[in-house]
């Protein structure tokens, strides 16, 4: 039981290697929780990368120095974040509202449930023990991404083509603790949903009321928390996804302006995603390009938007497609045929089974909740197109997807669609947070 | 429709759904006894049919050399079966060299044949495959004689 302690305390590492840049003045607004959050979030993103790095480089894991050289790394791009004020608002202080009250309530129990379905094996991924957790233990064992392992052809299923960020950071745990531990991993899932509930209070209350912070953070913890325990996403990259997903939309989709700081910052989330899943990639795209076409870019030209925003992105998968075609003579992800050839006669039927999973995953709730949100929230800002955008490419993108299974695609659409679905959920509540209230205007039109 | 009332309602919406679905997660919550319980296995309450072959693989992961070439079988055959345990082998014997008796719902006996040691999941077989070295209820390893 130490080890795997010892194993899941690891992760508390990852904050050292991001705090360098998060100690910026420029991100002082966002309050030292979420500070301490995010900094954990881009230590993940530096310290992985840091590992890819060094098996391209041929150079062995050792953990002191990958964390070493992480720091570093982050510690370099302030240069990046320059001499960025912290003009922005500061958050609300003074008394919690009891509608305040009751959304910290809801948080407590969200995470506490998902702990515990996970402490109780309820919640297990059977992907854990499929690809990500092997994956991990054979890196560790080889200090490095194993082509030889992920080349051989009895281990096709594994996903060969799959971005590394999950397995490195589950081997640099392993490395550390002295071996992998299966329970830990699953505990990744509550560690990491509490993270986010965490981090997303002050990065939303930098631009929204702070009633409305914690509202959201609520529905959003909450709706994360149950899909999670229907679709067993214990120990798979799922979680990884989401945090930092929804905390790039949440940084971009600011109704001031994004400033150098913040648009860097959810840059390197936004790399953290394509890093940790294939439909981070796409997710990444989306995102950049909808906040440098309607976001609001603090002065920033779209040429110098698209550098910080995207440009992290490029690299990792560009760091990752390159070792691919050099190590294992492969370029791009696996794909269910050319993306092309989709099956349009199955438009129907993918239409329908996906509601149909939807509608059963949570009652809908976590898809009805945020939607009703919206119809309420008067007309949305411009600014809402980032995550109201993203959400709804994202959602023509994964049945684009389903389109290319061949066959009837009724069983994949049952195992997936509620979890690759679920990001939908936090980027409508992140949309519906752009009502035209009075309370925090702005001067951009309404759509 | 003003936009006070309107963000109040937002919330108001927001909040409700929250709650809805925080109540829904602790009734997905298993009874109170098996939540307080530690598991035996990471798959006990998740994939509870395959727990067993979880908690046999750990027993005899100990009871052979590293780096000896290993197949799993199941008896009866179910090569659909053997397909979804290779990968559990795989994961929980990481120091051993798995070969797959099935694949893709297939047997594969030109890939298992070279195995030093067979792992059989379920009864003995009918002819001992070679000098017996564990069993329990869950099943056995056998130490084979390659030509």
């Amino acid at each position: 039981m130490r080890t795997g302690f010892i194993w899941l305390a690891t992760f508390l590492a990852f904050p050292l290697a991001g705090w360098p840049l998060l100690s910026h003045r420029a991100y002082r607004r966002l309050g030292l929780t979420s500070r301490f959050v995010l900094s954990g979030a881009v230590g993940c993103v530096t310290v992985t990368t840091v590992m890819t790095v060094s098996t391209v480089l041929g150079i062995r894991w050792y953990p002191p120095l990958i964390l070493l050289s992480a720091a570093l790394v982050s510690g370099a791009a302030r240069l990046l974040v320059g001499d960025s004020q912290d003009r922005l608002r500061v958050a609300e202080q003074g008394r919690l509202q009891w509608a305040e009250g009751v959304a910290l309530g809801v948080i407590f129990v969200s995470v506490s449930a998902a702990t515990l379905a996970a402490s109780s094996a309820a919640v297990t991924s059977a992907d854990l023990f499929l690809f990500w957790g092997p994956k991990a233990m054979a890196f560790a064992r080889a200090r490095g991404i194993d082509s030889a392992y992920l080349g051989d052809p009895v281990l096709r299923y594994q996903h060969f083509s799959y971005p590394p960020l999950v397995p490195n950071a589950y081997a640099f745990a392993t490395l550390v603790a002295g071996r992998f531990t299966w329970m830990s991993a699953v505990m990744t899932f509550p560690l990491l949903l509490a993270s986010l509930v965490l981090a997303l209070p002050g990065v939303l209350g930098s631009w929204c009321s702070r009633r409305s912070a914690f509202v959201a953070t609520a529905c959003m913890g909450a709706s994360l928390a149950l899909i999670g325990q229907e679709y067993l996403v214990g120990g798979n990259a799922d979680f990884s996804l989401l945090l930092f997903e929804v905390l790039a939309v949440a940084l971009l989709s600011g109704t001031q302006p994004v400033d150098r700081a913040s648009a860097f910052l959810a840059g390197i989330l936004l790399a953290g995603a394509s890093a940790a899943k294939v439909e981070g990639l796409p997710f990444a795209i989306c995102a950049g390009l909808l906040f440098v076409a309607f976001g609001r870019r603090g002065g920033s030209g779209r040429l110098a938007a698209s550098a910080l925003v995207l440009g992290p992105s490029v690299f990792v998968t560009a760091l990752w497609f390159g070792f691919e075609k050099a190590r294992l003579g492969f370029f791009g992800y696996e794909t269910y045929g050319p993306f092309l050839a989709a099956d349009w006669k199955s438009l129907g039927l993918v239409l329908w089974k996906t509601a149909a999973a939807l509608a059963d995953a949570g009652r809908g709730f976590p898809w009805i909740v945020p939607v009703a949100a919206i119809a309420v929230a008067f007309r949305l800002r411009r600014e809402a197109l980032v995550a109201f955008g993203t959400a709804m490419t994202l959602a023509a993108f994964f049945v684009f997807t389903y389109l290319h299974g061949g066959g009837d695609p009724t069983l994949w659409i049952i195992w997936s669609a509620g979890r690759i679905f679920a990001v939908i959920s936090p980027m409508l509540v992140i949309s519906s947070l752009h009502g035209r209230e009075k309370t925090f205007t702005s001067d951009t039109p309404s759509i | 429709m003003s936009r006070f009332f309107s963000s109040v309602a937002r919330d108001f919406i927001l909040l409700t759904g929250a709650i809805l679905m925080a109540g829904l997660s602790v009734a997905k919550l298993r009874p109170f006894h098996d939540v307080f319980h530690l598991p035996e296995s990471p798959l006990d309450r998740s994939h509870p049919t395959s727990a067993p072959a979880f908690l046999f693989l750990q027993a005899v992961e100990r009871e052979i050399p590293p780096g000896e070439s290993v197949t799993l079988i199941t008896e009866p055959r179910d090569p659909g079966r053997e397909t979804a345990l290779f990968g559990m082998s795989v994961a929980l014997l990481p120091g051993q060299t798995l070969l797959p008796s099935s694949q893709w719902s297939a047997f594969t006996p030109e890939l298992s044949a070279g195995a030093h040691y067979l792992i059989v999941l379920g009864s003995r077989p009918d002819s001992p495959p070679g000098t017996l070295i564990y069993e329990d209820s869950r099943g056995s390893v056998w130490k084979r004689a390659l030509r």
